[in-house]
């Protein structure tokens, strides 16, 4: 550790009498943590300085190295920082949570325990807030949202909608009726069915309140004065209020079975066993080692002189390397945006890769 | 090279060249633990990014959908009040030209 604290010492010395020691966290603490510096290793890796990386294992910074070094320090620690105010938001609460309304991940939370799982997710957190910012700042952002849920920001609307059901005694027997069904799938079906139709009538309301003899106060004017006509409108009121306060019951209802067959609704969720976009796209992504080979081999050819078969073997070795980055970042690059199915060929992908390093023959 | 992780990537590529996605997606769950870590890791990941996007997905239409709905009812209110009225007025007018 004696270049770390040589670098350290430039630093405080170049900075004494005119600002604050290290604010965030210090080169030495990164590099002692092993976590950290992975971490570290990343976003050098990410910034194309994996050599300076190497000079300061080697105890051989050159000129500048110092200062760039602090740069990054300053990133990471930032980075560090901002994953770990977001997974402040995970807790085991919301991790069970989160697994309750989600099958898949409920078994994979079962399987690593809530504890084990946020740690995995933590960690990947930390990872992506320098690999993907993009993706890091989705999910920071869905955390606030989901935490804004759970403190009351869309509570307050659930409430009024609350308060307006009971006012008005809106109910509903049909879903009464199919929560009762005790075979799981027909229930299911029977919810299925009945969001489906909710939410068509909730739609239809909508649209001819805004659309037909209501959407203005002005349009109220043509309404015949007649007795029948006023007897009718109201009717017709009536029923559009019924299929909206229906809607508003569902979404509230505090039976699990009845407020996610809504949301899934809502949402144009799929049952599992429907196909969900993506997987047919995404695995045409799938790792193919006969193309890779193709392109290194074209690489190697492409070389400028002296020639590839002239470089010395780090010269090599550096160049397989970049190669194998630059594979992984283009495969990430062409599945930016996707979902579920983008990311685990994506993982696949790399660990393909690195795993077959040798392959690629040098 | 991993001998475990091949076997288990070409165990499920066999699901994917089949098309048969939720085979795949169980195949991931079933075996989750038998990955290596740092696959171990990356598909826990996804599954919980694709558990929190669906559930804030759903907060957020269910909010969206609620706050349409409750304008929709007060604009019923409002309209029924407004029919309510020309109705008396009419019985009003009816009375006085009696």
């Amino acid at each position: 550790m004696g270049i770390l604290d040589s670098v350290r010492k430039n630093i405080e010395e170049k900075k004494k009498h005119t600002t604050p020691a290290v604010e965030g966290h210090a080169l030495a603490e990164v590099l002692k943590d092993k976590s950290k510096s992975d971490l570290f290793g990343k976003l050098l890796e990410r910034e194309g300085k994996k050599d300076l990386g190497e000079r300061l294992a080697k105890n051989e910074l050159e000129e500048g190295d110092v200062e760039t070094l602090e740069e990054l320090r300053k990133t990471l620690s930032e980075k560090i920082t901002r994953a770990e105010e977001t997974e402040k938001l995970l807790t085991k609460e919301s991790v069970i949570d989160f697994a309750r309304n989600n099958p898949d991940f409920e078994k994979v939370v079962n399987q690593l325990t809530p504890e084990g799982a946020i740690k995995v997710i933590v960690s990947q957190l930390k990872e992506i807030s320098i690999t993907d910012e993009d993706r890091f700042n989705t999910i920071a952002s869905l955390l606030k949202s989901k935490e804004s849920y759970r403190n009351g920001g869309y509570k307050e609307t659930e409430k009024e909608v609350e308060e307006l059901l009971n006012k008005k005694g809106i109910t509903s027997k049909e879903f009464q009726d199919a929560i009762a069904i005790e075979d799981q799938n027909k229930k299911e079906e029977a919810l299925k069915e009945l969001a489906n139709r909710t939410n068509t009538f909730f739609k239809r309301s909508l649209y001819s309140l805004s659309s037909g003899k209501w959407g203005k106060d002005t349009t109220l004017e043509e309404l015949k004065e007649s007795a029948e006509s006023i007897k009718n409108s109201i009717a017709n009121l009536d029923t559009v209020s019924s299929s909206i306060g229906l809607a508003l019951f569902m979404s509230v209802n505090e039976n699990k079975d009845i407020r996610k067959a809504y949301s899934n609704e809502l949402t144009g969720e799929k049952s599992p066993n429907e196909s969900k976009k993506g997987f047919k796209e995404a695995k045409n992504e799938a790792y193919d080692e006969t193309d890779l080979k193709k392109e290194w081999e074209e690489l190697k050819k492409k070389q400028p002189n002296p020639g590839y078969k002239n470089l010395d073997i780090g010269r090599k070795e550096a160049l397989r390397g970049r190669f194998i980055n630059e594979q992984v970042k283009a495969h990430k690059d062409s599945n930016e945006g996707g979902g579920f199915w983008a990311r685990i060929f994506q993982a696949f992908f790399e660990k393909k890769i690195e795993d077959n390093r040798e392959k690629f023959e040098l | 090279m991993n001998d475990t992780f091949t076997d288990l990537y070409n165990e499920f590529m066999v699901f994917v060249e089949k098309g048969d996605e939720a085979g795949a997606r169980k195949f991931l769950v079933d075996n989750l633990t038998k990955f290596p870590k740092d696959m171990q890791d990356k598909l826990t990941f996804a599954f919980f990014e694709e558990a929190l996007t669906d559930e804030a997905k759903s907060i957020e239409a269910i909010a969206e959908m609620q706050k349409q709905g409750l304008e929709a009812m007060g604009q019923i209110d409002k309209a029924k009040k407004t029919i309510d009225d020309q109705a008396k007025i009419k019985d009003l007018k009816a009375k006085l030209s009696k």
